[in-house]
Order: C-alpha cells, then structure tokens, then sequence
C-alpha cells in the first residue's frame, strides 16, 4: 500500500481527500502546514507526497525544495493555478507532476499510481521498452516502432500508447485515460480521447471497423492486444 | 491623395510650393527687368558701332570702297547690322528695309553737335533710337567735308529676343536649382522629423501586436519627444494593467478552484445514488464553467492586446484533426476555405477551441455515419464559419448561456459563442436544406498598415 503524505490546508480537502485514498488502498499522512510537512518528511519516508502550494504559514515552493533536498518520494503539486509558467516553474523546481483543482479522487489515485510506476520503472535496470507483438515503445527515447519501422507519434498520442501498452490487456475507460494522459481537471472530454485514438490507429495502420492492437469495448473503454 | 498621407510628403509639397509661389511672384518684375537690360545691351552696342561708323566718315577720310570695307569688319565682328546712307541717297553696309529707310528719312536727324576742337574732323551727331516695325534704329549723324551721312544701326526684335530667351532660361534653370534645392532640404528637414515618430509609431505597433516589452526611444524635435515619453508611460500602465489582471486572474482561480475542490470531494464521498450521480453532473458543469470563465479572465494576459489569427489555416487544421475520428465513424467531411489568408480578431487559441467545441458537438450527438461541412466563407465586415450536419438539429433553447445544446452541458455552444463575440462577432443557428448548424461570425482584423516614410 503506498504511503501518501498529504499536505493541504483546507480542512475540507484534507477530510475528504484523506477518507477517499484511504477507501482506494492508501496509507495517508496528512499535515495542515509548511511546518508540519518538513516535519513528517525529515522523520518518515514517504512513497509520494501530495503537495498544495498555498499554505498558511511557508511557501509549498520551500516544503518542494526541502522534499527535493531530503530525496523523499516523488512530489505530486495539487495546484489552483493551472497556467504554463506556472506548471513549467513547478516541474522545473522538482514537481513529478502536477493535478490542477479541482480534481476527483480518483484522478489523484490514478495520478499517484502513475508517478509511483513511473518512479520505480526508473529505479529497475531491466530493459524499460514496452513490447507489444510489433509495436515497441522505448519510454526513455520516446521513440514507437511497428514491425521495426519508426511510428510518428505526437506526444499525446505517445503518452496515450504507453499507457495502454503499461496496462495491455486492461480496458481502460476515458475518463481513467483522460485523468493519465491529459491534465483535465475535469472529465466529459470524451471526444478528445476519441479522435486521439482515431489518430492512433491510423498510424497504427488499422481502423476501428478493423482493429489490430487497439480494440474500443462499447460504453466501457479501450484497450491494447497483441494481435498474434 | 495617398501621395500626401504622409508627413514627409506634405513637408516637402509645402517648401516647394512655397518656393515655387516666391518664383512666380518675382518672376513678373524679373521677365521685365530682363526684357529691359536686353534691348538696353543691345541699343548700348548699337550705338558704339553706330557712332564710332560716324567717327570714322567725320575724318573725312573715308570714301565709297573704304567706309563700305570698314562696315563689313564692323558687322562681322561686332555682330550689328550698321548702315550708312550717305548724302546722295546711297546706302553702304548692311541691307536695310526701304519701310525703315524712308521712316528714318523723314526728318534730317538729330542735330549736329558744333564742337570748337582743333581736330580739324567732322561734326557728329548724338544717337537718337527711333522705334520701327520689327525693332529699332539707333540714328547717328556724321558731316564731312563732302556732305553729311546718317549711320543707322538696325536692332532687330528677333536678335533682342535671342538674348532675352538666354537670359530668361539662365534664370529659370536658377529657379529650378532653387527648387531642387528646397525640396531636398524640405525632404531632409521631413525626415529628421519623421524619423523618431517613424519609431514611435513602430513601439506603438509593436505594444498593439503584443511585444509589451517595446519603448519608444525618446528624440527628435521636443512634441515627439514628448509623444515617446507618454507612450512608454501608457506602456508600463499596460503592463501594470496586466499585472494586476494576471494576478486578479491567480487570485479568482484560486478562490473559487479550491473550494471546488472540497464540494467536489464530498460528492464523491455521497453514497452512490441517482442524486449523488446528478450532483456529480452539476459539479463537473461547474468546473467546467469555471475553466472557461478563468481562462476568459486570463484572455488579455494570454492574448496580448491585439488577439489576430489566420482562419483558413486554423480551420484546415482543425479539420485536419478531426478527420480520422470523422473517417472510423464513416462521416463524410466536406471542407470549404478560401484559398487565400483570412485574417480574424481572435486569439488562435479561441478559434482552435471553438471550432473543436463545435464539431465536438456534432460528433457526439449526431449517429455514426452522419455527414458534417465545416465552411469558411467571407462575409460583410467578417467571415462566417459555419458547422453544419445532417443531424436533427439544434434547439434554439441551447442558444441559452449554459443551457443544454442536444442534451450536453451546453459548454460547447458557449466556447464557441464566446469566440466569435471576443472577436466583435456573434453565434446564430443555421437552418439550410438538409443541413443544420451553428454559424459563427467572426470579425476580420482590419488594423491598417502604417505607411513607412
């Protein structure tokens, strides 16, 4: 179970947030305070810390940089500002990522579980390429290959491929893909995973009527197989 | 007029007209002057050639052959026509008009002068100038001891003329130079004050395109100067305007993101239910309300001041984008743009977003296999883009801010209205033939081009 750090200042995200990652198999630790959030850090390791920048009494940048300092586990910013130099100084000051308010509990679980298989993925030494049949993804080149030709892919449709081919065989709906691969605080942009996955296809050489890797389940999701 | 639309242009019109006007005005009393002093020249040499004949017959040594030899040197190498008509009626030297002859000969010419010299030669007369047709005459008479003799010496019109159109295009190629020569030094005087209101107007430009970061630099005569330094005080309002909106904007999604949040955890939190379900709806459509009307407050701090984009190129491209989805659907596209740039008052950004809003909505609530145009199309003051599909149809209850548009939060619609009035334009349903829609229209960018001097 991975042991979350909780830094919020509102009483009411703090409850709640507390009670629904608990209820999706965390272990939370929650602080109310720049002070409180050192403290928890320098006397207990933490697998992930959830971190509001707006506290009453130290800067969440400072508890970012101590966090930094301290190597603890990997920081995900719960931030109300969600504009690019903002998210830019923020993932340049060691944020893992970043969730912009308001978000669902279960964006921030799926959030947490992402950056947790992310981090541990770096920690392996084993070969990290995604395989798939034909289709291989290198992660740390972002480069695709089907059937050893190079794939184009933007970064979304990137980011949209490894997750699925991280979790072959799931059918994943779109608003688990949606909260993963798009930083939508929000969810009923059901379009914008569809003609992401229509563009995936495509470069995938097939098409919905004939699906090779990619299969939709109507009303549930879509997920990856291997065609052999 | 375009030729005086700028200041240089009107700077220079205005020294040259004010030259040229000085060059008229003198040209008059100038012609006349020089009309005069050419027949003065003329007569002045008539009658040295006149009088120095006449000296030469009062030595009285002169006969028939002499004197007519002595007029031809005279004439040829003074370039006068002198003639001497002697006491018999004879004429020696150059031809003249028998009209002149006899109008000459009506009198006995002016008086002889008796001087009381010892030199033993003949008297001579003064010069008289007597007026004829075609010119003058200068009239000198000479006596001798054979008798007296008229010298007259002929100044044509024609030859005074000659001298006259000289004198007269020395003048005017004077008054040309003077021309030339005002106008460069208007054109020049233009141009240093041009010049730093050239820049200024550059900053301005550059503050209107967005660069918030140009200044003027401040120079040139003390009111342009002047007009520099209050533009850059304009700008750094600007861009404390700015500063104080960005910050209102981090300040307004801040208040209203966070508590969000917790409303949104706590429904969550709702044993399931068709009423947690619908609550879960009505926070979603909240937060959505909220991005967008954040992002409309951030809109001068993301845009800049002068929001323009090419709509032919952002509509391709967002037909582009669409169009597998479109394909594994089996919808037919049909994509209609002008094939030259259109410029519009929207951020790319805002048109992009609208544009997917819309077709966002005809793929959603229109069956697969249903056909859409995206149509682009220059209208009076703008241009119409149009989304429309083969579909039932949408209420005009969803034109409603917020309402639903064929069951949907209704956010589509409103992206998309929200564009076109940011751009000065509107949304309106559209009702053709078979095909039903949204129309939005879209100002076009008319910001005028500064004519660079």
């Amino acid at each position: 179970m991975p042991d979350v750090l909780l830094v919020e200042d509102d009483s009411a995200i703090r409850t709640a947030l507390t009670r629904a990652l608990t209820q999706l198999g965390h272990v939370v630790t929650s602080v109310a305070t720049g002070a409180e959030a050192m403290t928890a850090l320098t006397s207990h390791d933490h697998d992930v810390v959830v971190l509001d920048l707006g506290l009453p009494d130290i800067d969440g940048s400072r508890v970012l940089e101590v966090s930094q300092a301290l190597r603890s586990g990997p920081v995900i910013v719960a931030t109300a500002r969600d504009d690019e130099a903002e998210v830019i100084r923020l993932l340049n000051a060691g944020a893992d990522d970043y969730l912009v308010k308001p978000f669902s509990a279960a964006q921030m679980d799926a959030r947490i579980r992402a950056v947790l298989r992310r981090t541990r993925s770096r920690a392996d030494d084993e070969d990290q390429r995604l395989v798939v049949a034909g289709l291989v993804l290198d992660p740390v080149g972002r480069t695709v290959e089907l059937d050893g030709a190079p794939v184009d892919l933007t970064r979304k449709e990137f980011d949209l491929l490894q997750l699925l081919m991280q979790r072959r065989g799931e059918v994943l709906s779109k608003q688990t893909l949606l909260a993963e691969v798009w930083q939508q605080p929000w969810g009923g942009a059901d379009r914008t995973v569809d003609v992401h996955l229509s563009w995936l296809r495509r470069k995938l050489g097939e098409t919905a009527a004939g699906p090779r890797f990619l299969v939709s389940v109507r009303g549930v999701g879509v997920k990856l197989v291997d065609p052999t | 007029m375009r030729l005086l639309a700028t200041l240089r242009a009107r700077v220079i019109v205005l020294a040259v007209g004010v030259a040229a006007l000085v060059i008229i005005l003198a040209a008059v009393p100038i012609a006349f002057l020089l009309r005069n002093s050419a027949y003065g020249d003329a007569e002045h040499h008539a009658t040295d050639a006149a009088q120095s004949t006449a000296d030469y017959i009062s030595t009285g040594n002169a006969n028939d052959t002499t004197l007519t030899a002595y007029l031809k040197r005279l004439n040829e190498r003074g370039n006068t026509s002198v003639t001497v008509v002697m006491g018999d009626g004879d004429a020696l030297g150059a031809p003249l008009d028998q009209e002149v002859l006899t109008k000459v000969g009506r009198d006995q010419g002016p008086e002889l002068h008796l001087d009381h010299d010892r030199d033993n030669l003949g008297e001579v007369s003064s010069a008289r100038t007597i007026d004829v047709d075609g010119g003058r005459v200068v009239q000198v008479v000479a006596q001798n001891g054979q008798g007296q003799a008229q010298v007259l010496a002929l100044i044509t019109d024609d030859s005074v003329a000659d001298t006259i159109r000289e004198r007269d295009l020395i003048v005017g190629g004077s008054a040309l130079v003077l021309l030339v020569l005002a106008c460069v030094a208007a054109d020049l005087t233009a141009r240093r004050l041009v010049r730093p209101l050239q820049r200024t107007a550059d900053t301005a430009v550059a503050l209107s395109g967005g660069d918030l970061a140009a200044r003027a630099r401040v120079e040139g005569p003390v009111e342009v100067a002047r007009v520099a330094i209050e533009l850059n005080a304009l700008a750094d309002r600007i861009d404390d305007l700015l500063l104080q909106e960005r910050e209102a904007a981090a300040d307004l999604s801040h208040r209203l993101r966070t508590p969000l949040t917790a409303v949104r955890l706590a429904v969550e939190a709702l044993p399931a239910s068709d009423r947690s379900r619908d609550l879960e709806d009505q926070v979603a459509h909240l937060e959505r309300s909220l991005t967008q009307l954040i992002k409309a407050a951030r809109r001068p701090v993301r845009e800049g001041l002068h929001p323009r984009c090419e709509a032919t190129a952002v509509v391709r491209g967002r037909a582009d984008f669409w169009t597998p989805l479109a394909e594994d659907q089996d919808r037919r596209v049909t994509l209609e743009v002008p094939e030259h740039p259109v410029w519009v008052r929207s951020a790319e950004e805002d048109l992009g977003a609208a544009l997917d809003a819309l077709l966002e909505n005809v793929v959603a609530h229109t069956p697969e296999g249903t056909a859409f145009t995206v149509r682009l199309a220059e209208a009076a003051g703008g241009v119409h883009l149009d989304v429309l599909d083969e579909g039932p149809g949408i209420p005009v209850v969803a034109l409603q801010r917020g309402r639903s548009d064929r069951g949907s939060t209704g956010l589509g619609l409103d992206i998309a209205r929200a564009a076109a009035e940011a751009s000065g334009g509107s949304l309106e349903l559209l009702h053709e033939a078979t095909e039903h829609g949204v129309r939005l229209f879209l100002r076009t960018d008319a910001q005028p081009a500064l004519i660079n001097s």
